[in-house]
């Protein structure tokens, strides 16, 4: 209606502008509610396309996938989250497949955008850990394994994938010497560990990667009981052994586990390692005086020749510290060769100490190099002749 | 009836009006709000109803050039105010035509408009959105026999409601209807593009749900340094833009030249030089929004980036200047995000100091290249803004977005909807 002041009105054009008004308001808000219900159905079936889209697309994801054509199946994994954009299968499944063509940036942003929407989702959280170590991200990598741990799982899958999710993070803390963490991770998985051999022997060989001899012995023991020849279980229960100190049955462990088959090199060097220690501790036990001063002679030379090696190397940092234990090497040798020095406790405790002490070198960068140097220090920590 | 009797009429009518005024703003943002998401389905169903899941190469020559053949027809014979964007059409109507834009042409622009946009013509739908919404507007306010300066202030109300549910950011909606529309920020009329505009969203989220148009990555600064790289984004941006603006403007040039008879094929030239491209690039198909959220999640590589960011800009002129029904609004977006994108990952290989992901760089690209192609700054940054909703964006931002204004004023000093509107011998007013 088109108003001006010069307008004449009286109530009656008054009332019938207003009556023609609201009639046409009327009119167009009632033309506003099918339009309104129109459009919802419209976008309803477009969004039923896209889903349908969606599977397509993902069905031919999941084929190129298996037929190796990676290019292909990310391209099409794309294109599935694109359609369907709720679908979380089809975003998880297009951030794996970026991860795997190394585009981590991507699938990260896609896993982060995920997460937002679902914070306590296991698989989510399960992706981004796996990002993470990739990474190299300790702390936040720990976090989401622990997010994926306690987090929410399809009905059944947690029970299937704790145990595996929580290796995975054992190996990882494990391989970034962050062993108490792996530890703790451990006692929970011992806690639930089946009655199976292998699960034993691998948890075994994990408290030992961890520095839990003690704790690796009764996993590999246990194992024993299950499956009396399980190769691990017989190499690992020696390297336990020997870890232990124990080096009697370290030896005897690993030659019959040797016997067995080929065993990891771990086994290998502990088996190496504990032979030299049993037959070159000038302090073990059954030998008389002479092989003592024998063998302390050989650890006293060994040293000897370690100091000079690592001056030379000139990875000697104290030149004056190191003279003064060449001198003490010295007249330790000249102690020994005495008659009854072998015999002599103090002697052997003190020849044993020098001589690991040169053996360790002056500095981090000249440590022992051969497996009898080794031997010798191994046999100084055991008799712990290092300690007041 | 006495003078004071007159008086209280008169002021009971005029309050009548307000009233009115406020309730057909608030109808006029639904419809116009509706008619932007129907537009918007119409064009993703078009286009997949033209080229179902994968087309052969066939379908992408053919499909565009068919499809413009029948367009090119109904542009000529029945809707010639339906070519092209719509805003420049949108802005003659609201400084020169008193807000008068005819009732067949929404109708007319939705209909060429999802064909052609739907058809694979690189083109996008918020200038038709613009127009659809401000010519509802405008007929609207004729069936109330409004007065022609409400019927003329009706206008950005449709063009806001219109743009803030085909983009979903209400703001920006109302500051490109008073940048572009208006050409004033200080119009009274900031009131009713404001609630139109927020109706308009209400609506298109009521139907589309909540979901984002874009997954926007998180953005930061990573060394102060990298403004430097920011303000080197604004220049290249500002030179895509003039490279654009007068790739377009000389080739509208040369099919307004050609005789009138080929009025109706033109089209369809485009049609096939579009289908030649999307053998080639089938990413520059209509809007491409999915591929400028690629860009931002940085899943393109470089080369792909200015490969897309070349043939989106050739495929764009191409589409626009033979005479088809869509807007350079999206385009603008789509190469921004790949020189962004491009220009980012550059940084990260070449910059001497850290720099942010090449998201952050392709989103700011979408920014910089939307300032200097439609020349609304403003717009540009709380566009931006409201996709990212983050605070720090906003320096790098407008640093880029200022000299990306700057030089395309330089080396293009009309803006280029003006430009369009002058070469069919349209002239706005100064100010």
């Amino acid at each position: 209606m088109t108003f001006s002041p010069d307008s004449h009105l009286n109530s009656g054009t008054f009332s019938a502008l207003l009556r023609q008004e609201t009639i046409i308001l009327v009119v167009l808000a009632a033309a506003a509610v099918p339009l309104f219900l129109f459009t919802r159905s419209m976008a309803a079936w477009n969004r039923q396309t896209n889903i349908a889209n969606g599977q397509v697309w993902y069905e031919r994801a999941l084929k190129a996938r298996e037929q190796g054509a990676s290019d292909t199946s990310l391209d099409d994994f794309r294109r599935a989250a694109s359609a369907d954009r709720d679908n979380m299968e089809y975003s998880l499944a297009l951030a794996e497949a970026l991860d795997s063509a190394a585009q981590v940036d991507e699938a990260r942003q896609i896993l982060l955008r995920l997460r937002n929407a679902r914070p306590e989702d296991g698989r989510i959280n399960l992706d981004l850990a796996r990002l993470s170590v990739k990474a190299d991200e300790v702390d936040t990598a720990r976090r989401y394994y622990h997010q994926a741990l306690y987090g929410m799982w399809p009905p059944g899958r947690l029970e299937a994938e704790s145990g595996t999710i929580r290796l995975e993070l054992v190996r990882f803390l494990v391989s970034r010497q962050d062993t108490s963490s792996a530890v703790s991770e451990l006692l929970i998985l011992e806690a639930n560990s089946p009655a199976n051999a292998a699960a034993k022997a691998e948890l075994g060989s994990l408290f030992l990667q961890a520095n839990e001899p003690e704790r690796a012995l009764k996993q590999f023991l246990a194992a024993l009981n299950l499956e009396p020849a399980n190769a691990e279980a017989l190499a690992g229960t020696g390297v336990a052994q020997f870890k232990l100190g124990n080096d009697k049955a370290a030896l005897k462990q690993l030659q019959i586990a040797a016997q067995t088959g080929p065993m990891p090199a771990d086994a290998e060097q502990a088996l190496r390692l504990a032979d030299l220690v049993l037959s070159g501790d000038p302090m073990a036990n059954g030998i008389g005086a002479r092989e003592r001063a024998r063998r302390l002679t050989i650890a006293l030379d060994l040293g000897t020749k370690r100091l000079e090696a690592c001056r030379v190397q000139d990875a000697v940092s104290d030149p004056a510290a190191a003279e003064t234990l060449k001198n003490e090497l010295a007249t330790m040798k000249q102690q020994i060769s005495r008659e009854s020095a072998g015999a002599d406790l103090n002697i052997l405790r003190d020849g044993l100490k020098i001589a690991s002490r040169a053996l360790l070198g002056a500095t981090e960068t000249c440590k022992p190099a051969t497996d009898l140097e080794q031997a010798i220090v191994l046999a100084a920590e055991r008799h712990k002749v290092n300690t007041p | 009836m006495t003078a004071h009797e007159r008086q209280t009429g008169l002021q009971k009518l005029a309050n009548r009006e307000n009233q009115i005024f406020l309730a057909l703003t608030i109808v006029i943002a639904v419809i116009a709000g509706l008619s932007a998401v129907l537009f918007t389905l119409a064009i993703q169903g078009t286009q997949h109803f033209l080229f179902g899941l994968s087309p052969s190469w066939m379908r992408l020559l053919l499909v565009p050039t068919l499809v413009s053949l029948l367009t090119g027809f109904l542009l000529a014979k029945f809707f010639p105010g339906a070519r092209g964007s719509g805003v420049p059409q949108t802005k003659a109507a609201y400084h020169l035509q008193g807000g008068r834009i005819e009732a067949a042409i929404p109708f007319g622009k939705f209909l060429t408009g999802a064909l052609c946009v739907g058809s694979g013509h690189s083109m996008g739908r918020e200038g038709p959105s613009v127009q659809i919404g401000a010519g509802l507007a405008s007929a609207i306010g004729r069936l109330f026999q409004l007065s022609p300066e409400r019927t003329k202030s009706l206008v950005p109300v449709g063009a806001a409601a219109a743009l803030a549910a085909a983009f979903n950011t209400p703001v920006a909606a109302v500051i490109f209807s008073l940048e572009e529309i208006i050409g004033d920020m200080n119009a009274p009329l900031i009131g009713t593009t404001v609630v139109a505009s927020v109706t308009a969203v209400i609506v298109e989220r009521s139907i589309l749900g909540d979901e984002v148009l874009f997954r926007v990555p998180a953005y930061h600064l990573a060394h102060p340094a990298e403004l430097i790289g920011y303000a080197g984004l604004g220049i290249l941006g500002g030179l895509i833009s003039v490279a654009f603006c007068k790739g377009l403007l000389r080739l509208r040039a040369f099919f307004l030249g050609l005789p009138a008879r080929t009025l109706i094929l033109q089209p369809a030239a485009g049609g096939l030089a579009a289908g030649v491209m999307l053998m080639f690039v089938p990413q520059v198909m209509g809007v491409g929004y999915s591929y400028v959220d690629q860009a931002m999640s940085g899943g393109l590589l470089l080369k792909a980036m200015i490969l897309l960011c070349v043939a989106k800009v050739i495929a764009t002129i191409v589409s626009y200047a033979s005479g088809n029904a869509g807007g350079i609004f999206a385009p603008s977006l789509f190469i921004g995000a790949m020189a962004g994108g491009a220009f980012g990952m550059a940084m990260q290989r070449f910059a001497p100091f850290p720099t942010g992901g090449s998201g952050a760089y392709a989103l700011v690209g979408m920014g910089v290249l939307f300032a200097g192609i439609i020349r609304a700054p403003m717009t540009s940054v709380f566009m931006i803004f409201e996709l990212t909703q983050d605070y720090q964006i906003l320096v790098p931002l407008m640093v880029a977005n200022m000299l990306s204004l700057l030089i395309s004023k330089h080396f293009q000093p009309t803006p280029v909807y003006q430009a369009l509107l002058e070469q069919t011998g349209i002239y706005l007013p100064e100010d």
